[in-house]
């Protein structure tokens, strides 16, 4: 069990040393909740030691184990979508699985690689960040009756899992849960146009109160 | 079904949402009344409440269900307070009520609170007031006849949670120093401290020049004619920067805003989509159509190439300064 934490102020590039760690100015608040991160960690370990096991094809699977760790650890909903939290853990705990899921060489940082830690800007600002991305998609979808199966469509397209975290419909956390249901058996190509197509009428047909069918219907028709 | 624009255009100019009533700690921010921002980030729940004040006779126009008085109408029509915020990763729909006291046979009032407990909430809240269709009409040409059509949008209004922080602006200190890496250059951008290096070893007439501090006159004015293409060479290494920074995601398929930025390019990349993307209406859209751009590989590629050499001219005052000088040469 670790005293969870986080960072004081929202930290920038400029708060990490060259191995993308913390500089030593970062300041940290402790919360009054505790988390085991033993499952997560213990499930890394057993990916760094198979080789036949691929980082990138566990995204479904780590992100249970966070959605089960958060969940298990009483914290109030304000720290889920607190980005101040997800850099400390990111940073403080899980630097190895983040550098590692990328494929980081932290002799040769790239600009990409400081929001893999840090988050991003905008509305894909959570879905940047390597620990963040994985809890917000489970948190809104394993509420669902159909949720398992869901968060394993999500994360089973990279494509689809960046077109849909990056609309700014997905923000609703009902429209999120619908456009990855009407998107559930689509290819790569197919989910894209559906995304687009979504997007593409947002200013003139209000999506945020269609249910489920008519999501599907608009994303779907001629695909 | 067929939509006109221009009949939501109209609709649009005939929707005004207002914050309601006095908002606790916070500020105005700008002219318009359209920004409010907590001066500290407020620690208990508060309310938000707003009006929407409706012009009558722009429903007439664009609802073909006759009389705008009728309870078909009321019954077909609602409107609702759209509230988006992208970091607390928060987007919906609240309805309004129509205040039936205030309101008149000439404007429609409608009224909604919000409450918000801050430890949701992080960043900014967008709000605008929309007018949707809940019941489909008979198809008529020209009108938005279908169900959930969006018959008109308030502009928007934003209150900022997290206390505004205003733009540093750009500027950039100009200093006399070494110039290791290159030989006989005469300045270089220090990115890492942002500073302009002025090269010691330069000629002593020529630092002379470029570093003197006389307000008016011919060397006042020369100096500043010789340092506006260096001003505008810096202000292009600086958007080349800005752009990598924007598109340092892209192989995710994320392009970063140019107000996620940190100055000088915020700044930089803001004003050049704003000279480049003039056909927008609103700054917003501006920095999106730069996103946009920029996610494009040929866009982009004629941005970079092709048109910042052009825009960061535009936004330098090269010419006036040139005419200055020239003007007192040829005259003394």
């Amino acid at each position: 069990m670790i005293k969870a934490c986080k960072v004081k102020n929202k930290l920038t590039s400029k708060d990490l040393t060259p191995s993308l760690q913390f500089e030593e100015s970062v300041e940290f608040i402790e919360y009054d909740f505790d988390l085991d991160l033993s499952d997560f960690i213990n499930a890394f370990d057993a990916i760094k030691n198979d080789k036949k096991l691929k980082i990138e094809e566990s995204d479904y699977k780590f992100s249970k184990i966070i959605y089960d760790i958060l969940q298990a650890s009483n914290a109030d909903e304000s720290v889920y979508y607190d980005m101040k939290f997800w850099q400390w853990l990111s940073i403080q705990h899980l630097h190895e699985y983040c550098v590692l899921r990328w494929n980081m060489n932290l002799n040769d940082i790239k600009k990409s690689h400081y929001a893999k830690l840090l988050g991003g800007g905008g509305v894909g600002g959570f879905s940047l960040h390597s620990i963040a991305r994985l809890f917000v998609p489970a948190n809104i979808l394993l509420k669902e009756k159909d949720g398992d199966d869901l968060l394993n469509s999500f994360f089973s397209i990279q494509q689809k899992e960046q077109s849909i975290s990056q609309s700014t419909l997905a923000l609703n956390s009902n429209l999120f849960v619908s456009i990855v249901r009407a998107t559930l058996n689509l290819n790569t190509s197919q989910t894209v146009k559906a995304i687009s197509r979504l997007n593409a009428r947002k200013t003139g047909i209000c999506l945020d109160i269609l249910d489920d069918k008519e999501i599907a219907k608009l994303a779907l028709e001629n695909i | 079904m067929s939509i006109k624009f221009g009949f939501k255009e109209k609709a649009d100019l005939g929707m005004e949402l207002s914050f309601f009533g006095n908002i606790k700690g916070t500020e105005k921010i700008g002219q318009d009344g359209n920004v409010l921002s907590f001066k500290e980030r407020p620690s208990k729940s508060f309310n938000v409440s707003f009006s929407l004040v409706i012009d009558a006779d722009l429903f007439s126009d664009v609802i073909p269900d006759g009389d705008i008085h009728s309870q078909k109408f009321i019954d077909s029509v609602e409107m609702k307070l759209f509230y988006e915020s992208v970091n607390s990763r928060q987007r919906g729909l609240i309805s309004l009520t129509k205040d039936a006291a205030s309101s008149s046979s000439k404007s429609f009032i409608y009224k909604g609170d919000m409450t918000i407990d801050p430890k949701y909430w992080f960043g900014e809240i967008n709000y605008k007031g929309i007018g949707i269709r809940i019941k489909e009409c008979n198809e008529k040409e020209g009108f938005k006849t279908a169900k959930n059509s969006i018959l008109g949008s308030s502009k928007e209004k934003r209150l900022y949670i997290d206390p505004f922080k205003p733009s540093s602006g750009g500027q950039l200190d100009v200093k006399i120093g070494e110039i290791h890496d290159y030989a006989g250059v005469l300045y270089k951008l220090d990115k890492k401290n942002m500073v302009v290096l002025l090269n010691n070893k330069a000629p002593k007439r020529v630092q002379q020049i470029l570093s003197c501090e006389y307000q008016t006159g011919l060397k006042a004015s020369l100096r500043d004619a010789l340092f506006e293409p260096i001003v505008i060479d810096v202000i292009e290494q600086l958007a080349r920067e800005a752009f990598q920074l924007m598109l340092a995601n892209i192989e995710d398929g994320h392009v970063d805003s140019p107000l996620n930025l940190v100055e000088p390019y915020k700044s930089v990349a803001c004003d050049i989509a704003e000279l480049l993307f003039q056909n927008q209406e609103t700054k917003e859209e501006m920095y999106q159509a730069l996103v946009n751009d920029l996610e494009d590989e040929d866009s982009r590629i004629r941005i970079i190439n092709k048109e910042l050499p052009m825009i960061v001219q535009s936004l330098s005052k090269v010419e006036k300064l040139y005419n200055s000088i020239s003007k007192q040469v040829l005259e003394s």
